[in-house]
């Protein structure tokens, strides 16, 4: 009988040594690198075309829409499109794996399904959050480039409500404006949270299609369907789903109103995205634990 | 050395697994043998903590999968040459198998020397042929220069070259003191691979036991014999004790070895012009003991 010589490896080696391979992973697959292309292009390419469009018609704005109007988001537009396919990026970094039979070798390089888990979560997080604040403070610079080009005027940030809404020429806010730095730093933390819950729902559906299809489910048709509902019962629905999590976590309005009713205060939606993907990635972990692979 | 105890594994009403206890030994080539099927591919998922056993329990040199340190250092396997992410290349994909494990990454390049895919480690692994990406797979197992090594159909797929490439490269490992446990349905591939035997039938143990053994404790030692004069012949034989069959042109004779046949010829002066032992293969054993074993069964042509 052999005897074992291999020293007993710490969890925290064999962590880092997972997140190592998860990462080599990751960048050498082409899907990775179009994926995040494609969402700051979409991203950055949407920021340019929204902005200029509201500036143009801003004088002749009802003064709801001018109520609703928020200085920091409007630039920020395109991470709504970025979303889509930050969340398709991050169903496939599993349901690949899945489809292809790859799972099986992971898992038998890296047993410990928590391990696991965790590298891919740390190493899909780490590259998404990077890209993420480029996606987001690209498309700010750009978008309010935009809505000062089309006759937009710099605010201090301590503008009143009446202010806003008298001004003949469009707010722009910029970074040095109180609270927008880190409510565009909040929207790619956003991006990232977001596409932890969908490598959570990865790894309980397994599959690609139905993974996509819940998350495009998740960001778009159940607040549209819920939005077709009288306010009072949808209202508290959609404040606390992602898509106007999202919203409100590129606001620096405490309390801003959306299309479909208020907004979470910013860093209550912060908080509230964090429990999501930590809650469906340890049902992910408890299902890969207990699946045959 | 694995030991499996009471292995049990079902899939709803099927029995994929049942009751299953063996050990594989290191220093030879163990074959796993079965009809498709049987149960096999199943074990050995069970082996590498991938598929979860209803009962019993296994363990590689005395833990159990998921507590190996570093299980690719202690277990190579190969399970399904296919198993891997299409898009990427053969290098990246053992680069990233060599970092999970804290296996030094120059054993990459040394493992794709080794099974011959040096000239295309930066090809896209979804590009390979079958044969290619079995010789990867091989590489995987032998990534970590581990002690045990399992190998699910591993000449799938290759050319001759290839076969008797891997044939060589198993009874090497073993020579080297490796455990190496081979699963195959082809009992020809067996008998000239392994040494030990684990047949099983339906998830069920049939047989653990050397190839030899298996061979001589399930058929009659058999002479084939053919003479001019075969009727005197065959009635000498009878004679002197031993049981025969007549076919068209030739004996089947039993119960007497080939030596006693020759001088009894030569006692009745019948001149010869055949006298062979006959060796059942190992297809011919494992048939009879798997008859009826197998998941599908062909029935004959109408």
């Amino acid at each position: 009988m052999t005897t074992s010589i291999i020293p007993a490896a710490p969890l925290a080696s064999k962590f880092t040594h997972a997140v190592r391979s998860e990462w080599t992973k990751i960048r050498t697959i082409r899907s990775t690198w179009i994926c995040l292309g494609l969402a700051v292009l979409f991203a950055v390419g949407l920021s340019i075309l929204v902005p200029s469009l509201v500036a143009h018609h801003w004088s002749t704005r009802s003064l709801a829409d001018k109520a609703n109007y928020d200085p920091t988001s409007l630039p920020l537009v395109g991470v709504g499109l970025a979303q889509l396919v930050i969340g398709v990026f991050g169903a496939l970094v599993i349901t690949s794996e899945y489809s292809s039979g790859a799972i099986r070798t992971t898992l038998a390089a890296v047993p410990r399904r928590g391990i696991l888990l965790g590298a891919k979560a740390t190493v899909l997080g780490i590259l998404t959050l990077v890209v993420a604040e480029l996606i987001t403070f690209t498309s700010f610079l750009v978008g309010s480039s935009v809505l000062l080009a089309s006759g937009g005027r710099t605010i201090s940030g301590n503008e009143s409500l009446v202010q806003q809404l008298t001004s003949t020429h469009i707010p722009v806010a910029t970074l040095a404006t109180p609270g927008v730095a880190v409510a565009v730093f909040r929207s790619g933390l956003y991006l990232t949270l977001l596409i932890l819950i969908v490598l959570g729902i990865g790894f309980i559906i397994r599959n690609t299609a139905g993974t996509i299809a819940i998350f495009v489910a998740l960001i778009l048709i159940v607040p549209a369907i819920l939005g077709a509902l009288p306010q009072s019962i949808s209202r508290p629905i959609i404040e606390h789903m992602p898509s106007s999590l999202g919203t409100a976590m590129g606001s620096t309005h405490a309390r801003t109103t959306d299309y479909a009713g208020t907004l979470l205060n910013p860093w209550a939606a912060t908080l509230l995205m964090v429990v999501y993907a930590a809650v469906v990635l340890l049902i992910g972990w408890f299902m890969l634990n207990r699946r045959d692979a | 050395m694995i030991s499996v105890t009471g292995l049990t594994k079902t899939y709803g009403e099927t029995v994929a697994v049942d009751d299953l206890s063996f050990t594989v030994q290191p220093g030879v080539v163990t074959g796993f043998l079965g009809p498709n099927g049987s149960g096999k591919s199943t074990t050995m998922r069970m082996i590498l903590g991938l598929d979860r056993p209803d009962d019993g329990s296994i363990t590689v040199d005395g833990k159990a999968y998921r507590e190996l340190a570093w299980p690719l250092r202690e277990v190579g396997a190969l399970l399904d040459a296919k198993a891997l992410h299409p898009g990427r290349s053969a290098r990246s994909h053992l680069k990233s198998l060599a970092e999970s494990n804290a296996i030094d990454t120059k054993r990459v390049g040394e493992v794709l020397e080794l099974v011959g895919l040096d000239s295309v480690a930066k090809r896209k692994v979804g590009k390979f042929s079958l044969g290619m990406g079995q010789r990867l797979g091989i590489a995987a197992a032998l990534l970590g220069d581990p002690q045990i090594l399992l190998f699910d159909e591993p000449v799938n797929g290759l050319d001759p070259e290839g076969i008797l490439w891997v044939r060589t490269l198993l009874q090497d490992l073993a020579k080297q003191g490796k455990t190496v446990f081979v699963s195959s349905h082809l009992m020809s591939e067996m008998a000239l691979t392994a040494s030990n035997l684990v047949v099983i039938g339906r998830g069920k143990l049939l047989a653990e036991t050397t190839v030899e053994n298996f061979i001589a404790s399930r058929t009659t030692p058999t002479v084939r014999v053919s003479a001019r004069n075969l009727d005197a012949l065959d009635a000498a034989l009878r004679r002197k004790g031993a049981s025969t069959t007549r076919e068209s042109d030739h004996l089947l004779v039993t119960e007497m070895a080939q030596e006693a046949i020759g001088e009894i010829a030569l006692d009745q002066a019948i001149a010869l012009t055949e006298l062979t032992q006959q060796s059942a293969s190992l297809e011919e054993v494992f048939m009879q003991l798997t008859a009826g074993e197998g998941e599908y069964e062909s029935g004959a042509v109408q």
